[in-house]
């Protein structure tokens, strides 16, 4: 497992690949304020990043991924 | 033939039909910017496709035409109607040129010189040189870039050196194929600014959001050579689009590697696929008919099972009923393509005349049965041919006459109820339907006597018999032997029917009814002399039933009053060889034949089925007044009938 949530956070951590995507949408389905930390994520799919761009939860620790911070993900908030 | 011919046929002709319709919107709005922006990009595409063959002349034309195009597009030039004629011009030479690329594989002798006559038609200042794929000419189709750049406009005005644009793509099934867009793009060195977009203006919302879907573009520049980014776009070069720009100059300059982005909604399906899928389908309609005498025979012993037998038959029947609309469906074509040569060849046909005529075609956006729209392409051409030779006059005989110079045919179709309405009028010469008595007694069609009696409207109908022809000369245009029977054939063949009426010196009218569908048929079954038979439900105007004695005897046949009409009555009895059974009340079938309602009486009316009927073979084939058979759920075999040819 690479999303676990907890306390209205889900964190990613380690390798997201695309079958990660499914998880992550029914996570943000079932709790649309739940808060997506990025910062233990070392790669992350664009099938993930998309849910993350389409549905536009609250994101953190996107200062690991800087070609997220920097284009794709810059308006959202960070922690 | 060759599979990339095979796929510029299709595709060609599909641009060549965007651009005209694009060009005949223009004709009556030369402001239409959407008109021109699709015109231009039609043209453009085109002159992209010839490019791929030995078209050189079609690639001329189209160059000029795209230029005009242009300028018109950036306001430095306007279309005049003297222009639009030459783009139209270029059009159907191009057109014509993609029909001998399918004929002969090659473009015919002289293509060259006649190129060289359109364009001086166009009367551009475009010089003919020789336009090659791999000039470096500024490509002004990137509509993208222009869009992108506009919202990367922070990066790129900032730039002082050289950017890389590009615009990327992913199949919508990209994931599965294992690729990460995002690791792609991620590989681009010194990237300026990137977007993840949706590619369809707005994300799905959250309940129909896919996570196996890739719904992403990502758009973006680069700081890095044009090599270097089309390097790392080397393993999806078919979904990315790559330019390099200029700030400071401004003229974005075509990549050399990366194919146009496309992301495939559409699939093409061999129409022989298609119609197994629909044949198989009649074939199970069939076989649930079967249901019914099973469900009645167990009736008598356990109505409970049989009960439910029918509940089980009424669940197949309506997943097979919805399964059939999908067929349909996808049967169901734009009638544009099939038609839409018409236009230039009545040009050609009016030009070969020496005529003036306005063609105008307005065909809305019904779709029909393939079946259908392809074979009403030739009918139509037949009739339109016709209104062109025989029905416009001269334009001195129209000046005389007091019409407008210039001749005006209108095809129009429209849907009506199940059928579909094809109306190709003309404001011509007419028809004299004296002249047609004369003729079809001269002819030996039919005789003095019978030719009195006819009303001028049944009189026109002659026109459909075989061995009919009006022409006093026979042309060029009309005259190739086809006479208007094979028109009402060709027709027939599609199950509809074609009526026309006329008024001397203002014109002639031809209607042509035909189904939408044509799976399966809905059959009334009537009972004569002790058999069944199948009638065709769209060939019934109505069915009535009457006293007998309202049935009065007119000459050698009967008569009966309908709606304040006198109509003959026939019997169907007599005319398929039995004895007409005697009862106090009539029942009659009333059907049109040759424009006029015609009754025919049967023993009974039974069901009405959904069926397929097939073409009469061997010896059947040869009994007039029969259409063809249906199988029945029991495995009998039901003639269906013809009236109107009974008639």
């Amino acid at each position: 497992m690479t999303i676990s949530v907890e306390k209205n956070v889900a964190t990613l951590s380690g390798r997201c690949g695309a079958e990660d995507a499914e998880p992550l949408l029914l996570a943000l389905q079932d709790s649309p304020e739940l808060v997506v930390d990025l910062g233990a994520a070392t790669r992350l799919h664009t099938a993930v990043v998309q849910i993350l761009v389409a549905l536009k939860p609250t994101v953190r620790g996107s200062r690991a991924h800087p070609m997220l911070q920097s284009f794709i993900l810059p308006g959202t908030a960070e922690e | 033939m060759d599979d990339l011919l095979e796929q510029f046929l299709i595709e060609g002709r599909e641009l060549v039909a965007q651009a005209s319709r694009d060009f005949s919107s223009l004709a009556t709005n030369p402001g239409d910017s959407t008109a021109l922006d699709s015109a231009f990009r039609a043209i453009h595409t085109l002159k992209g496709s010839v490019a791929i063959f030995d078209m050189a002349p079609a690639e001329r034309l189209l160059h000029a035409a795209e230029d005009v195009l242009d300028r018109a597009r950036k306001g430095t030039v306007k279309l005049a109607p003297s222009t639009m004629e030459g783009l139209v011009a270029s059009l159907d030479k191009v057109d014509r040129w993609i029909d001998d690329m399918e004929e002969s594989g090659r473009l015919p002798p002289g293509a060259g010189n006649e190129a060289d006559q359109t364009l001086a038609a166009i009367g551009n200042g475009s010089p003919p040189a020789s336009v090659s794929m791999d000039a470096d000419e500024p490509d002004t189709a990137d509509d993208w870039l222009w869009a992108m750049l506009d919202r990367h406009a922070d990066a790129f005005e900032g730039a002082t050196s050289p950017l890389t644009a590009f615009r990327y793509a992913p199949d919508l099934d990209c994931f599965f194929r294992g690729d990460d867009p995002l690791a792609i793009v991620s590989a681009i060195p010194d990237l300026a600014s990137l977007t993840m977009r949706p590619a369809h203006d707005a994300w799905p919302d959250m309940s129909d959001l896919d996570p196996f879907t890739c719904y992403s573009i990502f758009e973006g520049l680069s700081s890095a050579p044009i090599d270097t980014v089309t390097a790392a776009f080397r393993l999806v070069p078919d979904q990315v689009l790559i330019r390099s720009v200029d700030a400071k100059q401004s003229t974005p300059a075509r990549s050399t590697g990366g194919g146009d982005a496309h992301i495939a909604t559409h699939m093409r399906v061999d129409t022989a696929r298609v119609d197994a899928l629909a044949d198989g389908l009649g074939e199970l309609i069939v076989a649930i008919n079967a249901i019914t005498p099973v469900a009645d025979g167990l009736g008598r012993s356990d109505p409970t099972l049989a009960a439910s037998l029918r509940k089980a038959q009424a669940n197949l029947e309506r997943v097979a009923a919805q399964l059939h609309r999908s067929v349909n469906a996808v049967r169901s074509v734009s009638l544009e393509p099939a038609l839409r040569r018409l236009p230039r060849l009545a040009r050609e046909i009016a030009e070969t005349l020496g005529k003036r005529v306005g063609f105008t075609m307005s065909l809305g956006s019904l779709e029909v049965d393939k079946q259908i729209a392809d074979g009403l392409f030739e009918p139509i051409l037949h009739l339109l041919r016709n209104a062109l030779d025989h029905g416009i006059e001269s334009a001195e005989g129209r000046a005389a006459a007091g019409k407008p110079i210039e001749g005006e045919i209108r095809l129009a179709v429209r849907r009506d109820g199940d059928s579909i309405l094809v109306t190709l009028r003309d404001d011509g010469a007419g028809i004299d339907p004296e002249r047609i008595r004369m003729r079809a007694v001269e002819r030996g069609l039919i005789d003095q006597q019978e030719a009195d009696q006819l009303s001028d409207g049944s009189a026109l109908q002659l026109i459909f018999i075989p061995g009919f022809s009006t022409a006093q000369l026979v042309t060029e245009v009309s005259g190739r032997g086809v006479g208007m029977d094979a028109v009402q054939d060709a027709i027939a063949r599609l199950r509809g029917s074609i009526e026309v009426t006329s008024a001397v010196g203002e014109g002639t009218t031809f209607r042509l009814r035909l189904p939408i569908n044509s799976l399966t048929t809905r059959l009334l079954v009537v009972e004569i002399a002790g058999e069944r038979y199948g009638v065709a439900l769209d060939q019934i105007v109505e069915t009535v039933r009457i006293d007998k004695e309202a049935l009065v005897p007119i000459g050698l046949g009967r008569a009966c009053v309908l709606r304040g009409r006198t109509i003959p009555v026939l019997s169907l009895a007599q005319l398929l060889g039995g004895t007409e059974q005697d009862a106090p009340v009539v029942k009659l079938v009333v059907t049109q034949s040759g424009g006029e309602p015609v009754g025919m009486t049967v023993d009974g009316f039974a069901e009405r089925i959904d069926t397929v009927v097939r073409p009469t073979r061997g010896v059947l084939a040869t009994l007039p007044g029969v259409m063809g058979s249906a199988l029945l759920g029991d495995g009998d075999v039901l003639l269906v009938l013809d009236l109107p040819e009974l008639a």
